[in-house]
């Protein structure tokens, strides 16, 4: 298993807050197939959505032939 | 025929072709999130090892309560080489909810220093590159989602410096930009629909002025627990299922070790999240030496190997 992680920050026009985003996974290695599953927890500074925290949980299926 | 399905059945027939001698990686990736959001993304990764060049064709889709579905066609190629690497992308958003855009964004990167890995050294990698992208945005509607008399056409160009530091296998990749638009936004200008965030497809976000991104941090602590064991100061470190735990040997006279563990009191064993080697030993069976420091890491599940 490999952890990884980013950080991302965006400054915007109109005085807009910044919005900052942090990401966590893990990629799990079985032979030539993968799995990777990670937490991304997304401040949007305003009110993109109705709320200024959305929190994402992401899955994904790859293979290395 | 339309022209995203000809796009398709071009890069289709092209990977078929490049498949059959290079390596191929498919993915698909499934997001959920708050406020209904979903999206799902499935992309194939042609790449030929010897040559460098690799391409590699994408669909997104996305949605949530406050977004209508969005779709993105995309196509990237590129080369990586020893010393240099550049990619292209190209891709579409078909009108949704008034709001469409076409991209095309460049990655340039060339590697300053390198120390090569070796068995008794560790790489170094030092590159820096640049990034540009040029989207045009298109947009029917207002901030207070009213029909304008006429399409909003929104130039976005986006730029800046990369650097990437790789070192005993960790690896910081930074990229600041700065953004421009080539007409004024003012606050009846709809916020535009994409902002990449790694990990997630998109979210309504804003008009970016300036952005930065750390990213692959990837096995920083069990590459330093190898460093460690190598260089002699941790020689023992254990993998249970949830708990990294790692143990520091002195001789119980109170001498510190250096230069690594003594042969016949160690083992080797596979760090199974890095795929690395670290320095394991049997304390039962080592009588000189006992542990002076004890250091428990919840936050990273290893299993052991």
């Amino acid at each position: 298993m490999t952890p990884y992680a980013s950080y991302t920050a965006t400054q915007f026009k109109l005085s807009q807050p910044t919005s900052k985003a942090w990401e966590g996974g893990l990629t799990w290695d079985i032979d030539d197939v993968y799995l990777r599953g990670s937490y991304t927890r997304y401040d949007a500074g305003a009110e993109p959505q109705g709320g200024g925290i959305i929190n994402y949980y992401s899955l994904a299926l790859g293979a290395d032939f | 025929m339309n022209k995203i399905n000809l796009c398709i059945l071009a890069c289709a027939a092209l990977l078929s072709s490049a498949a059959a001698r290079a390596d191929v990686n498919p993915e698909v990736s499934q997001t959920l999130g708050d406020g209904n959001y979903s999206a799902t993304k499935a992309f194939v990764q042609v790449s030929d090892e010897d040559s460098g060049f690799f391409i590699a064709p994408q669909y997104s889709v996305s949605k949530s309560s406050s977004q209508p579905t969005m779709s993105v066609y995309s196509l990237k190629g590129g080369m990586n080489l020893d010393r240099w690497n550049f990619d292209i992308e190209g891709g579409i958003t078909p009108k949704a909810d008034g709001y469409s855009n076409k991209y095309v964004t460049g990655n340039l990167g060339v590697v300053v220093a390198t120390v090569p890995e070796t068995d008794d050294a560790y790489g170094f990698l030092f590159q820096l590159g640049a990034t540009a992208t040029h989207t045009a945005n298109a947009d029917e509607y207002d901030a207070a989602h009213q029909k304008r008399s006429s399409e909003l056409d929104l130039a976005q160009n986006e730029y800046g410096p990369t650097a990437t530091i790789k070192l005993l296998d960790f690896k910081l990749e930074t990229t600041f930009t700065k953004t421009a638009y080539d007409k004024n936004v003012d606050k009846t200008t709809r916020k535009i629909q994409h902002i990449m965030i790694l990990g997630v497809q998109a979210a309504t976000s804003g008009l970016p002025s300036q952005s930065i991104i750390d990213r692959n941090l990837n096995n920083a602590l069990c590459d330093w627990f190898d460093f460690a064991a190598k260089q002699g100061a941790m020689n023992t470190a254990y993998f249970p299922y949830d708990v990294f735990s790692a143990t520091r040997l002195q001789r119980k006279s109170g001498q510190p070790l250096r230069g690594g563990p003594p042969s016949g009191l160690v083992r080797r064993c596979v760090c199974s999240p890095c795929g690395h080697h670290a320095f394991t030993a049997a304390p039962s069976a080592s009588p000189d030496f006992g542990p002076s420091h004890r250091a428990l890491f919840r936050f990273l599940s290893i299993t052991a190997s």
